[in-house]
């Protein structure tokens, strides 16, 4: 497992005058786990909603598997792709929000299911069948005709989890997944993803857990001002930080 | 448009601008008389005992039940029959300031209960009185919350007075069934009468959002 | 003067009034099931990111919003036959309140719309739902739960406008009650009568609609 998964290069972007990404360069390879840390502002969350193309950007490549999504280059002109194509493209990622953004009208289970038949076209036996494993995979295997309404937060976080992950992306995105949650909610999402990561998911992960970035990630990214930083192991990152941006932002935020 | 129908706007113009004259007086003091019952109404029904709020409820929700133009003819009809001598006219704006009373109770209460509770706690924490309560604190914020609601209330009162039309009052819908009457133009009269309540109407919208604005709690 | 009370001129013609709130009731299920049609769309135009949509449907709902319904009756009744389109008394009266309706529909469904968080949406694409597939399995099955209550008094308000076909002779219950009072003089009685039936078809309207308000409620 050592192909590419996700190629960024040189990837600006900006709203009017204030820049957000000012040339972000990062690779992700098959069953990576990658943390991005960072103050609020530093281009992090903007980062991961570009690579699901919720976000436009005016320079740079993003790849997946090799192939370029959401704009096309062709004889040095660049155009986005039509809407029918950043929705496949979009396909390929599976975003977990802050804000868990479930479907608040439909059940768990449904809530997964979903798209996996309007989207991906499946029965609806089939469909129900890969929701009740998602759900028992985060430890909810009882709660799938709950509305989200019914769910504490980190319940209803798990159930955005298996809603993204059931659709089999080839990377999953994480945007500061526990923010929104009371303290005593955090590990019971965080432990969902390390299992994830342990059995070799493809992740990119926005988070401001440093203990849980240090514990699960191959590589941690510290973004600031709307580039990468610095970026190292675990370990370079955490213990041995180098540059005065990264040890007044360690400093400022419990490990 | 053919010129035979500017022409008859020219002859005509008099009768439209006493129909404009007379859907304005109406409306207007409907609307004056349906705020004051209604205020009192809306008061009963926050603040009565069973009894009042008993019987201001029936009153605000027969009201609310039965159609203006029922409402009107209702009126118009049942009143000679008690012995009360009105005219069309006056029959005209007793319904239609009934129907308006009806609606600024209801939104007054419910601009009332919808302040929360701990505005009135703090006012008595302070050391006011139930009265100096609701005049300096409960009415004003209740007053903000309500003005867009009673915006549509004189929107919907001046709409209802096209159906007074249907008791004999020369209003502007009355006055162009008159002037239809004698020219068989009707598409453009009734689109004419359309475009006057239509500017009569947004300005009282775009007045009342203009109010809301000014007064709007930053 | 003496009067005295007598509704036998009600109780003999209990069918026909009965009757005549049916056609009440046809012409205001038929105007809110076309109006909800229209105001759904309607309402997407008015949130619309094209500022053609936008322009349309805005002087829609306020040209509508801002003209009494008896006008529009009496425009599309009585007007509409010059410019060569005839339609008969019901038919023309539903027109005129599906249209009147579109509007208020529209209206209370652009305020559902503005209240979906944004990130349902987002959640969608992230699936990746069409725009398409995330208006109609995600955006409108929210919005009708969420207004359904707001929707339950415009609904209600249409019932009580469809009294005002009685003024281009439909034979519904207004014009009925107005046709005894004329050829009896049980005014009284005969208004008397109006107000009862009005005000329960609201009551039980209500109820129904509450019903349905639970039925479909978001589940907390």
């Amino acid at each position: 497992m050592t192909e590419r998964v996700l190629e960024i290069s040189k990837l600006h972007k900006s709203y009017g005058d204030h820049k957000v990404l000012n040339g972000v360069d990062l690779d992700l390879n098959g069953g990576d786990v990658i943390s991005i840390i960072g103050s609020s502002g530093s281009g992090k969350t903007t980062l991961l909603r570009c690579v699901n193309l919720l976000e436009e950007f005016q320079e740079g490549v993003i790849k997946i598997d090799g192939r370029e999504i959401g704009y096309s280059n062709s004889k040095g002109k660049r155009s986005k792709v039509n809407n029918k194509q950043v929705t496949k493209d979009r396909a390929l990622t599976g975003m977990v929000f802050q804000s868990f953004n479930l479907f608040p009208h439909l059940s768990a289970a449904e809530n997964i299911m979903l798209a996996l038949r309007k989207v991906q076209k499946k029965s609806k036996k089939e469909s129900a069948e890969i929701a009740q494993h998602w759900l028992e995979r985060v430890g909810l295997p009882d709660r799938g005709s709950s509305f989200p309404g019914q769910l504490s937060g980190g319940q209803q976080q798990r159930v955005a989890i298996a809603r993204a992950i059931a659709m089999n992306p080839k990377l999953m995105l994480f945007d500061e997944v526990t923010s929104a949650l009371d303290p005593e909610l955090i590990n019971e999402v965080l432990d969902v993803i390390k299992s994830l990561a342990v059995e070799g998911m493809t992740m990119l992960i926005v988070t401001h857990e440093m203990r849980f970035a240090y514990e699960v990630s191959k590589k941690v990214i510290f973004m600031n001002d709307g580039v990468i930083a610095e970026q190292g192991t675990p370990d370079e990152i955490f213990k041995n930080a180098s540059s005065e941006r990264l040890t007044a932002f360690l400093k400022n935020t419990r490990f | 448009m053919s010129t035979g129908f500017f022409n008859e706007l020219w002859v005509s113009k008099m009768m439209i601008f006493r129909g404009i004259y007379m859907c304005i007086f109406v409306s207007f003091t409907a609307i004056l008389i349906g705020t004051i019952i209604g205020v009192f109404v809306g008061l009963a029904l926050t603040y009565g005992n069973i009894f009042t709020r008993f019987f201001a409820r029936a009153y605000v929700d027969i009201i609310r039940g039965i159609p203006v133009l029922v409402l009107i003819l209702t009126i118009y009809f049942v009143l000679p029959v008690i012995q009360i001598n009105f005219t069309a006219l006056q029959a005209g704006i007793t319904s239609l300031a009934i129907f308006s009373s009806a609606q600024v109770a209801e939104m007054l209460r419910g601009g009332l209960q919808n302040i929360p509770k701990g505005q009135t706690e703090a006012a008595k924490a302070v050391g006011l009185g139930f009265s100096q309560t609701f005049i300096f604190v409960t009415l004003p914020q209740a007053l903000r919350q309500v003005l867009p609601t009673w915006v549509n209330t004189a929107v919907e009162t001046v709409k209802g007075s096209t159906l007074i039309s249907l008791i004999g009052v020369v209003e502007i819908t009355l006055v162009m069934q008159q002037i239809i009457g004698r020219n068989f133009l009707t598409m453009q009269f009734y689109a004419l009468a359309g475009l006057i309540y239509f500017l009569i109407c947004y300005s009282i919208e775009r007045g009342g959002k203009y109010v809301e604005k000014k007064v709007a709690i930053k | 003067m003496d009067f005295y009370i007598d509704y036998s001129v009600i109780t003999s013609s209990l069918g026909i009034l009965f009757h005549a709130l049916g056609i009440d009731l046809y012409m205001t299920l038929f105007s809110v099931v076309l109006g909800t049609l229209i105001g759904l769309v309607v309402a997407f135009a008015l949130v619309s990111e094209r500022r053609i949509f936008r322009i349309l449907s805005g002087t829609y709902v306020a040209v509508i919003r801002n003209v009494p319904l008896l006008i529009i009756v009496l425009f599309i009744y009585f007007g509409l036959p010059d410019a060569g389109f005839v339609f008969s008394e019901i038919p023309s009266f539903i027109f005129a309140l599906t249209i009147y309706a579109g509007a208020y529909v529209a209206e209370v469904f652009r305020g559902g719309i503005l209240a979906i968080h944004k990130g349902v949406g987002e959640a969608g694409m992230a699936i990746g739902m069409s725009n398409l597939q995330i208006i109609i399995f995600i955006k409108i099955p929210i919005l009708i739960r969420s207004t359904m209550p707001a929707l339950s008094s415009t609904y209600i308000s249409i019932f009580k406008d469809a009294s005002v076909a009685a003024i281009i002779s439909v034979p519904e219950l207004t014009f009925h009650i107005r046709k005894i009072n004329l050829e009896t003089f049980r005014t009284i009685e005969a208004w008397s009568t109006a107000t009862v039936f009005y005000v329960v078809s609201c009551f039980l309207i209500a109820f129904l609609l509450r019903r349905v308000e639970r039925r479909v409620a978001i589940p907390k």
